[in-house]
């Protein structure tokens, strides 16, 4: 992009100018201005990368039947820790998550005041900027996995499936361990 | 600075360090008497406070339906109790429901047995449960979230109670404290 952008502004400042060798320097000049102005403008698409993804263990109590809790709620939850980070210039939006472990995923956020513990529930979608990264962590924002309709015990892997305006699907594997 | 006041001023910070280390790192309290209960625990059978005299206990009040802090705590606990190696047998961790709509016997059990088969769930009627919270100051709100699949949350106060082992209330340790802290708190009453 950089370089057809170059030989359109070799040609531009040529013609303008009329100009032959002995003006050389003053093109080459005028032409590294022009070039930095074209990088400014060609910015790069968002380009949304996940780490430190990572989930509690789950045990779904004795006696509900892991093959018949794909359609109710089992009154089991998970959780999912994660940081999206955007390497790009541009900004990208989380539509959602959603993993096949539970019955729905949503944004949630614990507040501690003082010695009180809330949890409050966040909008499902979130801006992310360009260069920037959004953390979900323990004890503060994080994905909670509603109606679990599996176990998972340390070691095992859950999927999850983040949708972004920009970036599609991004499919995750998050790691199950104790902390 | 001569000598003698070098030496004074060595013996003063190792002094210190010697007193810093055997004072309490949660807030100590002045040794009141528990507020006795009785309640169910994960195995459907009845759990008295007053019968766990000779005992370090560590009690927390939390629910299941909570995915973050509540397990982390005891996640915590964990790591503290292999921190304490042998020692772990003269202290009990004691989980109390905030949530007894929804932590059933069943459920308390299959979710503390991800930590330890140690641990000790609690659940009880409405009544028994309130005058628990009310003997110890614990807060605890229903909040209903009407755009959510949860239904309800519940906020908590989120303090860890230690007991001794005469049954006295000596400690309350912050949520966040580290595992070594704890371990260290323990480890002076045990």
């Amino acid at each position: 992009m950089i370089s057809s952008c170059y030989y359109r502004g070799l040609e531009h400042y040529m013609k303008l100018f009329k100009i032959g060798s002995g003006w050389t320097f003053a093109v080459m000049m005028l032409m590294a201005v022009h070039v930095t102005s074209c990088r400014k403008t060609a910015q790069k698409p968002a380009e949304i990368k996940i780490t430190n993804a990572w989930t509690r263990p789950v045990q779904l109590p004795a006696g509900v039947d892991e093959n018949q809790t794909s359609h109710m709620d089992s009154g089991t939850n998970g959780v999912i820790y994660l940081t999206i980070e955007n390497d790009g210039d541009l900004a990208d939006r989380l539509l959602g998550a959603r993993s096949e472990v539970c019955q729905k995923v949503e944004i949630h956020e614990t507040v501690m005041s003082g010695d009180h513990m809330s949890m409050k529930k966040l909008d499902d979608e979130m801006q992310v900027p360009g260069h920037g990264k959004i953390e979900f962590k323990p004890r503060a924002r994080h994905f909670m996995l509603l109606g679990m309709n599996r176990s998972l015990a340390v070691g095992d892997s859950v999927r999850v499936l983040l949708s972004f305006q920009k970036s599609g699907t991004v499919e995750v594997f998050s790691r199950v361990r104790l902390n | 600075m001569n000598y003698k006041t070098s030496l004074a001023i060595f013996l003063l910070l190792v002094g210190m360090a010697c007193q810093s280390d055997n004072a309490f790192r949660g807030t100590e309290l002045e040794g009141i008497p528990a507020t006795d209960f009785t309640l169910t625990d994960q195995n459907g059978q009845p759990f008295t406070l007053s019968q766990q005299r000779g005992k370090v206990i560590v009690m927390f009040f939390g629910y299941t339906y909570c995915p973050d802090v509540c397990p982390a705590t005891l996640s915590k606990w964990k790591q503290v109790q292999d921190a304490l190696g042998e020692q772990a047998s003269e202290v009990k961790f004691v989980y109390i429901t905030v949530d007894p709509e929804r932590d059933t016997v069943e459920k308390l059990k299959s979710h503390l047995a991800v930590y330890s088969k140690d641990f000790i769930g609690l659940t009880g009627s409405k009544e028994d449960l309130l005058k628990v919270y009310n003997g110890y100051g614990v807060y605890r709100e229903i909040d209903k979230i009407s755009d959510s699949a949860t239904g309800y949350l519940i906020s908590h106060t989120s303090r860890i109670f230690v007991f001794d082992r005469e049954g006295k209330w000596r400690l309350g340790i912050t949520n966040d404290a580290s595992v070594q802290d704890i371990v260290h708190d323990l480890k002076l009453l045990l």
